[in-house]
């Protein structure tokens, strides 16, 4: 008797634990389903549309999920007929999350792709081809969003994302540094040529005695200001004409001597003349500690630092980057808005990544905010530049990255990004002088090579099973 | 009668294993058979997979990198036997019946109870090289530390500081619990046969805490193999550290995975360390009798 009860008991809670276990698996996925089916089947004579719920999922910084938030409001006032589920990751888990949920066949509707992943997305049929609803949107005119901005989401004329903003990595003097020293403060419109640009950093890096590196009696250990802060090798390498690959993403090209010649100028910034910390200082305190407590003379600048720099207590500008040969470079960073391959409600989702991408309202408040430079071009030229009450005075300087002096990330012309990660790893022997740039890319760029060969395989295997 | 009653109790105690076991099974097992599976495809975790037979293995066997982060993964274990001996200095303290010891044996603790990303986050100043204490106190003797993080031969020594304060509090308190079960009779017995402080240490407390160690070894080492959320955090550009010295097996599975878009790589990674794992643990059972207190 008391044994039958026994088992009953066992196997009732086996059954639970299986059931529950089932359950939990499914709630997200069919139970949603059903939901929205009898939502759709319902009669709805009055109402044109039926209701349709869109999944957005994206990584957000508090303002902008608040900003976000009301944007989907005023979308959801528009198109009475969608609801929004707003779902937001910490940045750091965004793109495991995504995969994950890509990976369990629950695909958000519209999400973040980062322009180094659309190769990948498009190839295993992820994105939704939005060149057909750009064409006919009465929402935007795509002509009045920046060319770079469209153009990193483009592969063989076909587009798969909007830009959530473009990010033109820019330069910045410390302009009452300048000053006191007496340097003349740098033409926004030309940029520095290499030697110009060391020897005015030189003259703005100082020991604990006041010493410059000209000084014979300057002490390199005992830095106090310097002339720049962590230099990164891109800038260099692109106002050099040299570049880490080929065009169309096959060949690395790092042995070129023109590239050797740009690590040597970066190697020469730290060890040679003092004027970057070092890789070690720049562990011990990071170069954008650095610039706020205006300890470094010149820094890297994006949009996204125009509110925190606002509050800086020195004067400040912008600048192009330096160059070996008059055309300056550097990087140009965007999100995009992408809309699921799978999605059911393909419109929709077009409609709402296009509100979030250009809505002029929020394109305004994020300008003012001092978050990023607008998306549209017609904004960007004028109420941007005019807002001449807040710093950075040449504001032009983001427009010409933007339009011109911009580069994508070597690694979105590839199909994932493990060479160029070898790359960053690697290049420290060079910072610390270990060894030299033509014995370093003399022994990387097979490697390298490798990497890409590997990853053209892996993009002809994805193809191939489009 | 009797024999009712212990099938009775075999009974509960199934039930009371039963949901373990059915976890085990459902998010352990399963997940293991998959992953072996798609070890020997090209899994990309979005598109379908087909098989390439043994190439990740082989593939696996010439990746420079991969060599390089089972080298610093293993080189990460000296960490174990120093934490092992400041453990079981700290557990024989701490057994004494000092004024506050159980006050001591908290904070002593505390580390291992805190949050992982916490934890590293506070080393990195800790370790920092014109900042932090670690130098601070090393510029007391004239000695100018190192950059600990910064530097390609001084960071995994950073990391293994940072793992030993992190474990030693737990591996005491394991320690402690070892202590208590000496009996008391066996240091009167050695007394009388006059045997000194270490000669006890050596001939009784040593032994009787074996069996400790070979627990604490054991665990040690698979976690030791499973190194992921420290290096993540403390070393640059993503984990690799300067000249990938700082990567550990499961950082750059985790990179394979889901940076590179190579998920049956990384699961012939997981398998061949958990072959690893297994060979090492298999080992040490199998001479733990000539060494561990029965």
């Amino acid at each position: 008797m008391k044994k039958s009860l026994l088992f009953l008991v066992v196997t009732v809670f086996i059954l639970s634990m299986v059931l529950s276990a089932c359950g939990s698996g499914n709630t997200n996925g069919s139970n949603e389903g059903k939901a929205n089916e009898t939502a759709t089947n319902q009669p709805n004579a009055d109402k044109p549309k039926d209701k349709v719920t869109i999944n957005l999922v994206a990584f957000a910084q508090p303002h902008e999920q608040k900003m976000y938030t009301q944007l989907i409001k005023k979308y959801q006032e528009k198109y009475p007929h969608v609801k929004v589920n707003y779902i937001t990751t910490p940045p750091a888990d965004y793109a495991t999350k995504l995969q994950a949920m890509i990976a369990g066949g629950q695909t958000p509707d519209v999400f973040y792709a980062s322009p180094e992943n659309v190769s990948f997305m498009v190839d295993t049929d992820q994105l939704l081809d939005l060149t057909p609803y750009i064409e006919k949107s009465d929402i935007f005119n795509v002509d009045n969003v920046w060319q770079k901005g469209i153009s990193k989401y483009t592969r063989d004329g076909k587009t798969y994302a909007l830009p959530k903003d473009v990010g033109p990595f820019a330069y910045v003097y410390n302009k009452s540094l300048f000053e006191k020293a007496g340097i003349p403060t740098p033409d926004p419109k030309k940029p520095l040529t290499w030697d110009e640009y060391i020897s005015i950093a030189k003259k703005l890096t100082l020991d604990d005695k006041g010493n410059n590196p000209e000084s014979p009696d300057f002490n390199p250990k005992k830095i106090k200001q310097y002339g720049a802060g962590f230099w990164w090798h891109e800038p260099a390498v692109w106002g050099n004409g040299a570049d880490y690959i080929n065009e169309d993403g096959t060949k690395v090209t790092i042995d070129d001597p023109k590239f050797i010649e740009s690590l040597q100028f970066v190697a020469d910034l730290r060890n040679k003349h003092h004027v970057v910390p070092s890789s070690e200082d720049e562990s011990s305190m990071g170069g954008y500690t650095r610039w706020l407590n205006g300890t470094v003379a010149m820094f890297p600048m994006g949009p996204w630092d125009t509110a925190a720099f606002w509050d800086l207590k020195f004067d400040y500008d912008l600048m192009p980057w330096p160059s070996n040969n008059g055309t300056w470079g550097t990087w140009l960073g965007s999100q995009g808005f992408g809309v699921s391959a799978k999605t059911k409600n393909p419109q929709e989702a077009f409609d709402l990544a296009a509100f979030l991408s250009v809505d002029p309202d929020i394109q305004r408040e994020a300008m003012t905010m001092g978050l990023q430079v607008p998306n549209l071009i017609d904004m960007a030229k004028n109420d941007y530049l005019n807002m001449t009450d807040k710093k950075p005075v040449s504001k032009q300087v983001f427009l010409d990255v933007i339009e011109t002096n911009g580069h994508d990330w070597a690694f979105e012309k590839t199909y994932d990004r493990e060479w160029y990660d070898l790359f960053n790893s690697s290049v420290t022997q060079v910072w610390d002088g270990k060894k030299t740039p033509e014995a370093f890319v003399k022994e990387l760029q097979p490697k390298m090579q490798e990497l890409v060969d590997k990853s053209i395989e892996k993009k002809k295997k994805a193809q191939a099973q489009k | 009668m009797q024999l009712t009653e212990k099938k009775k109790e075999m009974w509960i105690a199934y039930l009371f294993i039963l949901p373990l076991l059915l976890q085990f099974a459902l998010f352990t097992v399963g997940p293991m058979i998959f992953s072996g599976i798609m070890s020997f495809t090209d899994w990309n975790i979005v598109q379908k997979a087909s098989f390439v037979g043994f190439d990740n293995y082989k593939n696996l066997f010439q990746d420079e990198k991969f060599w390089k982060s089972l080298y610093n993964t293993v080189y990460y274990m000296i960490g174990i036997p120093v934490g092992l001996i400041l453990a079981m200095l700290l557990a024989i303290g701490l057994n004494r019946p000092i004024k506050g010891s159980k006050a001591f044996r908290v904070i002593f603790y505390m580390p291992a109870v805190c949050s992982l990303a916490a934890v590293a986050i506070l080393w990195q100043w800790l370790l920092n090289k014109d900042y932090g204490l670690i130098n601070y106190a090393l510029s007391w003797f004239g000695i100018e530390g190192p950059s600990w993080l910064g530097n390609e031969t001084w960071i995994k020594a950073g990391l293994i500081i940072m793992m030993v304060w992190k474990g030693v509090g737990a591996s005491s308190i394991f320690y402690l619990a070892g202590l208590q079960n000496v009996p008391k009779s066996l240091y009167e017995a050695a007394e009388i046969d006059g045997a000194g402080k270490f000669g006890m240490f050596r001939h009784i407390t040593f032994p009787l805490l074996t069996p400790m160690t070979f627990f604490l070894v054991i665990t040690g080492l698979i976690g030791g193999f499973q190194l992921f959320v420290e290096v993540v955090i403390m070393a640059s550009n993503g984990g690799d550290g300067p000249n990938n010295s700082a990567v550990t097996l499961v950082v750059y599975m985790f990179q394979k995975a889901f940076n590179y878009y190579e998920m049956g790589y990384a699961s012939a990674m997981a398998w061949v360390l958990g072959i690893i794992m297994f060979i090492i643990t298999f080992i040490q059972f199998k001479f733990q009798d000539k060494w561990v207190h029965e």
